[in-house]
């Protein structure tokens, strides 16, 4: 997928754990884990929305868009 | 959203205690089959007779055992003659009796995996995943086994006691039938479902 998941980024920023946005986010810890490290499908609006409001971002900054999904570029970006 | 699934959810809880009330009054039939069973075997083919009584309603054949009046009997059934021209009703008895058993063990046996999908259920878990499609499955063919099991074991001990016997297509309860069947659509449409829950499940 072209699709790069930043959720990590965002949350070592806002020093937030995955325990404490899964808990606000009323969401599990293994559900968020797979959506932080990609093995998600998509996401819903209202998931974002809570991630957006939690972590005081931009949908723009939990999601990254390669045009080229080619393995070295997806490696070089991470 | 919420406020539905909690709803839902007292409901599933009405459910499980009728299934499980169900099931505790089966273990008591049951019970009630099997002391029977071994009352029956224990006595002699002579306890048993039939006799015809004058009712409100006619002349009836009624089953007496040690010379007490039981309950109405039929006769065609109980009153065959083996080859040496004498009634079996003690074995006969015994037989009916075993075949009860045997369909409450399968009504159990269905109750008790309902129970297993409700239990799921209860702790908020999709009704859509890879087990209940197994349970649907394995309850679609108790029924089916609930529908031919009873005839062909007494086939089976017709053909013991009479050295005679004949499978009748009629004596099969084909609604039965044609429930399990429904039952096993049903767990495909189930299995249809889960994969499309797994689907879902990769939505955050």
């Amino acid at each position: 997928m072209a699709i790069i998941i930043r959720l990590d980024r965002v949350m070592a920023d806002r020093k937030m754990s995955l325990n404490d946005l899964a808990k606000q986010a009323e969401m599990t810890n293994v559900n968020l884990s797979n959506l932080k490290t990609g093995k998600m499908k998509g996401v819903r609006f209202e998931t974002m929305n809570k991630l957006c409001k939690i972590l005081h971002c931009q949908p723009g900054d939990l999601f990254e868009f390669i045009e080229d999904d080619s393995e070295e570029v997806i490696n070089k970006t991470r | 959203m919420k406020q539905d699934l909690t709803v839902l959810q007292k409901k599933i809880k009405g459910d499980t205690t009728f299934l499980l009330v169900s099931g505790i009054i089966l273990v008591f039939v049951i019970g009630f089959y099997v002391t029977d069973i071994f009352q029956y075997s224990t006595m002699t083919d002579s306890a048993f007779t039939i006799q015809q009584v004058n009712t409100d309603t006619g002349m009836q054949n009624y089953l007496y055992i040690n010379g007490e009046q039981q309950y109405p009997i039929d006769y065609n059934y109980y009153g065959r003659l083996n080859e040496e021209g004498s009634m079996e009703i003690r074995k006969l008895l015994i037989s009916e009796n075993i075949i009860n058993t045997v369909r409450s063990l399968l009504m159990m046996i269905i109750l008790f995996t309902l129970t297993k999908i409700f239990k799921d259920l209860k702790a908020k878990q999709s009704p859509f995943y890879h087990k209940n499609v197994k349970r649907l499955r394995m309850v679609a063919l108790v029924s089916m086994l609930f529908a031919v099991l009873p005839p062909t074991i007494d086939f089976v001990f017709s053909l013991v006691i009479f050295n005679f016997a004949i499978f009748n297509a009629t004596s099969l309860n084909f609604y039965i039938i044609f429930i399990s069947v429904v039952i096993g659509m049903i767990a495909e449409v189930f299995n249809y479902g889960s994969v499309l829950q797994k689907d879902m499940d990769q939505i955050a």
